[in-house]
């Protein structure tokens, strides 16, 4: 069925995932695939370019440094800015989330054959904001025992409005991880298949096909905008989520 | 749609796990340590040196105080010289002055007496001719002659009512 749908090319294929290397252990399937290529070479990515931008540790920052520090500022800020002081704790959790997404989203944007984008995935970014969900429950419940529930009704709301907000706050908390996760692969699935789409009318309208193509390079350019700012609200929500279970509404 | 394949969720999850921390544990234990090295450098330094930028400053004003001090206080000794040597000057001048002055008032006394006897004696002189002359005149209006004592007598009588 996979030889079938790679014969159709249709603008869906860059999403298959191909098993590279078939591993399991004790019945699980843990195969290599291009996914997982993918990853470890985002993770390769980031660790080259933040190790090499940082190499000379320069007191007046080159390029690459001033990159370097501009992403580490921009995560700083964000969790300083909505946890405070207590969020540094987390630091590296939320900066390598960024990164990690960052990464993925460019590398998936480079138009090579077997290009691949791992936050295309519904279970990768749902696992990712899943853990999000759970961590930020427990920081929550182990700071605020069981006041953490008084989170469910903000302050200052009359009494008898609460039958109807609590039940409206618990979805709208239980959602998060659904809304955080979909919203990164949404946006990279139709980036992503809209450029396929386009890029293959290039083809088919042959003379006609410039119309298209500066279509793609306009939609390009857009793309990787957005894979920047799904990064960042992506970290920025996982900011939120942390302000929320540390500082229960009130700041 | 690749997405819903649920038989390659397993070994993408596997992957994710190994990969996202890994990559945690080289930003923690590696990148972040060095870039945050990097920027308290940078921090320091630029405190360090703003620090020391306000330290010169403050040693200037220090100096430029101790140096406005010395030449107000230079100034005020000038001025006391100044005064002084001035006070010494007309003390002198009106020690000279109070000095002359009593040398000529000594000497004006000192004439002064000696024209009171020059005076007198002029006076005293004037007293031996009037009566030679009274002598003289009587013998030449009355052809007799009269004693000197007489006529002495009635000279100092006529000068006695003059001066009366």
């Amino acid at each position: 069925m996979e030889h079938e749908e790679a014969a159709a090319h249709g603008p869906l294929d860059q999403f298959t995932i191909d098993r590279l290397i078939p591993i399991h252990i004790g019945g699980i399937d843990a195969s290599f695939t291009n996914a997982a290529l993918f990853m470890l070479i985002s993770v390769a990515l980031v660790t080259w370019f933040l190790m090499a931008a940082t190499r000379g540790g320069s007191l007046v920052p080159g390029r690459l440094q001033s990159l370097a520090e501009a992403a580490y500022g921009l995560v700083a800020s964000a969790l300083r800015d909505n946890v405070g002081p207590e969020g540094k704790k987390y630091f590296p959790f939320v900066f390598s989330l960024f990164m990690f997404i960052l990464f993925a989203n460019f590398i998936g944007l480079i138009p090579v054959p077997g290009s691949f984008t791992v936050t295309s995935h519904i279970i990768v970014t749902f696992a990712l904001a899943f853990f999000i969900f759970v961590m930020v429950t427990l920081i929550g419940l182990a700071r605020h025992k069981l006041h953490f529930f008084s989170l469910f009704l903000p302050a200052g709301v009359p009494i008898y409005l609460a039958p109807l907000l609590v039940p409206i706050e618990i979805i709208g908390y239980l959602t998060r991880p659904i809304s955080l996760s979909v919203r990164l692969a949404a946006n990279m699935l139709a980036g992503h298949t809209m450029l396929e789409v386009f890029a293959g009318f290039v083809i088919a309208l042959g003379i006609f096909g410039f119309a298209p193509f500066l279509f793609v390079i306009a939609i390009y350019g857009l793309e990787v905008i957005v894979a920047f700012l799904q990064a960042y609200v992506f970290a920025v929500l996982t900011c939120l989520y942390l302000s929320d279970a540390i500082n229960l509404h009130k700041h | 749609m690749p997405q819903m394949d649920f038989t390659t969720y397993a070994p993408q999850l596997v992957w994710l796990v190994i990969s996202f921390v890994l990559l945690y544990l080289l930003m923690a234990r590696m990148a972040l340590p060095r870039i945050e090295r990097i920027l308290t450098t940078r921090d320091n330094r630029i405190s360090g040196d703003l620090n020391e930028a306000a330290e010169f400053g403050r040693k200037a004003e220090a100096a430029q105080k101790a140096f406005d001090k010395v030449t107000s206080e230079t100034r005020a000794r000038a001025q006391k010289l100044a005064a002084e040597a001035r006070e010494r000057a007309n003390a002198e001048q009106s020690a000279r002055t109070a000095k002359l002055d009593a040398e000529l008032a000594e000497q004006s006394k000192k004439a002064d007496a000696g024209i009171a006897a020059a005076r007198q004696k002029a006076m005293a002189s004037l007293r031996d001719v009037a009566i030679d002359v009274a002598q003289a005149a009587a013998e030449r209006v009355t052809g007799t002659s009269i004693s000197k004592d007489a006529a002495a007598k009635a000279i100092d009588a006529e000068i006695k009512g003059a001066k009366s």
